[in-house]
């Protein structure tokens, strides 16, 4: 697989305004992107995740490190230079609604980068926006509508349109279901698939839904304040992931299943202020296996036995332990619900019958009214 | 099995607009028992709100009681005097709302509203009060406590202001707790902290409970028993074990779906042990019980 992208120590830092503070978005984050492959980004809020896709597109200048794009290093690229580029580099918002010029029609939103970008004739171009629409799964029946007259998944699907409009090689795709009900959710990701099937573009999916990114991803990232923790292919990662918080963020999703014997990583604690960043393990503050050189040494990156650069972790004691001791001891406190159930025979949910007028007849309860 | 009386009974209670008539809940009925928590599930715009509400005494003008009854402790709580729904609410019945900093008064500190709970309901010396609310603060997990108490909303995370709203509800020890999507706003590693030690709280102090979510994850993993609402109507209820392993009612079935996809983005389809082999026949209005305390909405609503 060809390198489209390659992300090299990023680091971005914004300036606190009234203050010498500076807050850490991006804290040396590397990884590369080949075509036609889908790498997800997951974290929670305040990881940095939606920071390092604006940088990679340079929608913001980071504070340092390096973005190559197509062999091209973006930093260095002149204003038009990078304007050209752009035609090869895409994004799509959560909410495209509000991204949208609302007194624009459909037809002049998806129209818009083909003037821009492409020497196209108008008759060329309203031919072309026509198989773009056709393409994303819209009716041509809502190319003279406003923004706002669509349902919130077909904006997302004229985002989509817009986005694939110039051909890009990359699209930047940051929370673009997590607006969306469950059933419109699966559709869009289910149209991304067909897309990059057919046009071969490398996505960069940045969610903070667990499931959508493990449908959608070739590889996964996972980040926690501003630094990936670990990343992986996909499938392998969410089967056995390695660093402590994959471990606590995957299995923290409540499963809907009262017998699940699934057990769980708990963490200490919230994420810590990326305005004073502790110098070690960004997870030191919260993390159960947490010793002593985590808190002081910015931890080193540990391949996954067997895995050469394409599955590692960011993790103290993991490089120091053999894999399957590491395993052991990632290996879990509790199953949540034995845990925590108190004896539930005491309180029999034995009273709902009557109040429907329908005593049982086994007459095993004894009610009084 | 030893059965306890339900400290709440609400019986066919019915609210609807008061404009255009329109029921919203549409004949309910349920009952809560003393250290029960109980799940009640369904999508938004179902009613769950809407019940909390009626409850507590709390409608917006534009919804109204209609009929039915909710008796607490034996006690007919719907049109009660407004004085004495005051003493109940917060000393014997109290919701946990969703929102954690958006439902706390910015201009005050955490430790004054606090205080406003205490000094409402309980007849403390202040010494008193103030070690109360450190003991409330440390009893959801708030490290330094004494400090925290100092700050402003704006000051605090999600998770922690989450904490707080925990806090304010639990302060009286009330009997009945109603938690209207208590961490929904939160990241999952932490909501599944402040859940666990909200669960712990009320399992000590043998509170019944409401969890009023979407989340079917969170009822398996924390309620006893679970009530499906869909559009207004009470369409499944039983204890959790026996609803998990066999969601019956169309409403109830979408639901775990949608948490199965939310896992792994496949949907199961239809349950094959789904309603074909229950006895409910169409004609039959009402509800059959189809395992053992497990009821299903059945007949022309079905």
């Amino acid at each position: 697989m060809a390198e489209l992208l390659r992300v090299a120590d990023l680091v971005k830092q914004f300036d606190l305004p009234g203050t010498k503070k500076r807050l850490t978005a991006v804290n040396g984050v590397s990884f590369t992107l080949g075509e036609g492959e889908t790498l997800g980004v997951v974290g929670e809020s305040g990881s940095g995740k939606t920071t390092l896709g604006r940088c990679v597109l340079r929608l913001l200048d980071a504070t340092a490190g390096a973005v190559e794009f197509m062999g091209m290093d973006l930093a260095t690229l002149s204003r038009s230079d990078l304007r050209h580029l752009r035609a090869n580099m895409q994004i799509v918002y959560q909410n495209p609604g509000e991204a949208f010029d609302p007194t624009m029609t459909i037809r002049g939103i998806i129209e818009d980068p083909l003037k821009f970008h492409t020497n196209m004739s108008p008759r060329e171009r309203r031919a072309e926006v026509h198989q773009l629409t056709e393409r994303v799964g819209l009716d041509d029946d809502l190319l003279d509508k406003r923004p706002r007259e669509l349902t919130a998944g077909a904006r997302q699907r004229v985002a989509i349109a817009r986005a694939i409009a110039t051909k890009p090689k990359l699209i930047v795709l940051d929370e673009p279901t997590s607006a969306l009900d469950l059933s419109v959710r699966r559709r869009i990701i289910d149209l991304l698939i067909e897309l990059q099937r057919d046009l071969g573009v490398s996505y960069m999916f940045i969610s903070h839904d667990l499931s959508t990114i493990r449908k959608i991803s070739t590889r996964v990232a996972i980040m926690y304040l501003g630094e990936i923790m670990e990343l992986g292919p996909t499938q392998d990662l969410y089967d056995t992931p390695r660093h402590p918080y994959s471990r606590a963020l995957l299995l923290s999703v409540s499963r809907p299943d009262p017998t699940s014997q699934a057990r769980r990583f708990p963490l200490a604690g919230e994420i810590p202020s990326p305005i004073d960043l502790p110098p070690g393990c960004p997870l030191s503050s919260r993390c159960p296996l947490v010793e002593e050189i985590c808190e002081e040494q910015r931890p080193p990156t540990v391949d996954v036995d067997g895995h050469n650069g394409d599955w590692w972790a960011m993790c103290h004691p993991m490089g120091a332990a053999a894999p399957l001791e590491w395993l052991g001891r990632l290996d879990a406190t509790e199953t949540r619900r034995e845990a925590r159930r108190r004896d539930s025979t005491a309180i029999g949910p034995a009273h709902f019958g009557r109040l429907i007028g329908r005593e049982t007849q086994r007459g095993a309860h004894e009610h009084h009214d | 099995m030893p059965t306890s009386e339900p400290i709440l009974e609400i019986r066919d209670l019915w609210v609807s607009r008061t404009d255009s008539g329109e029921a919203v809940l549409k004949g309910v009925s349920l009952a809560v028992c003393p250290g029960e928590m109980l799940g009640i599930v369904g999508e938004s715009g179902t009613g769950k709100t809407v019940l909390a509400l009626a409850l507590l005494g709390v409608l917006p003008e534009t919804l109204q009681i209609t009929s039915g009854s909710a008796h607490f402790r034996g006690d007919e709580l719907l049109h009660k005097p407004e004085a004495a729904l005051r003493r109940l609410r917060g000393m014997e019945i109290s919701m946990i709302l969703t929102g954690g900093r958006d439902a706390l008064n910015p201009m005050e500190t955490v430790g004054t509203q606090i205080r406003h709970v205490i000094r409402s309901h309980l007849d403390l010396e202040k010494a008193a009060q103030e070690r109360l609310v450190i003991d409330v603060l440390d009893s959801v997990g708030i490290p330094d406590a004494e400090e925290r108490a100092k700050a402003y909303p704006h000051e605090l995370s999600g998770g922690m202001a989450q904490r707080i709203l925990i806090a304010q509800a639990m302060i009286c020890e009330p009997q009945l707790l109603i938690a209207d999507e208590p961490t929904s706003d939160l990241d999952v590693t932490v909501a599944a902290q402040v859940l666990d030690r909200m669960k712990a709280l009320i399992d000590q102090r043998g509170s019944a409970s409401m969890l009023l979510t979407r989340d079917l994850g969170i009822v398996a993993e924390n309620c006893d028993t679970v009530a499906v609402l869909g559009d207004g109507e009470l369409v499944e209820f039983g204890p959790v074990e026996s609803f998990f392993a066999r969601p019956t009612h169309p409403a109830s079935q979408a639901l775990v779906n949608d948490a199965l996809i939310a896992l792994t983005h496949e949907a199961i389809g239809a349950p094959s042990n789904a309603s074909q082999d229950t006895t409910v026949s169409a004609e039959e209005e009402g509800y059959s019980e189809i395992a053992p305390e497990h009821y299903v909405k059945s007949g022309k609503n079905g």
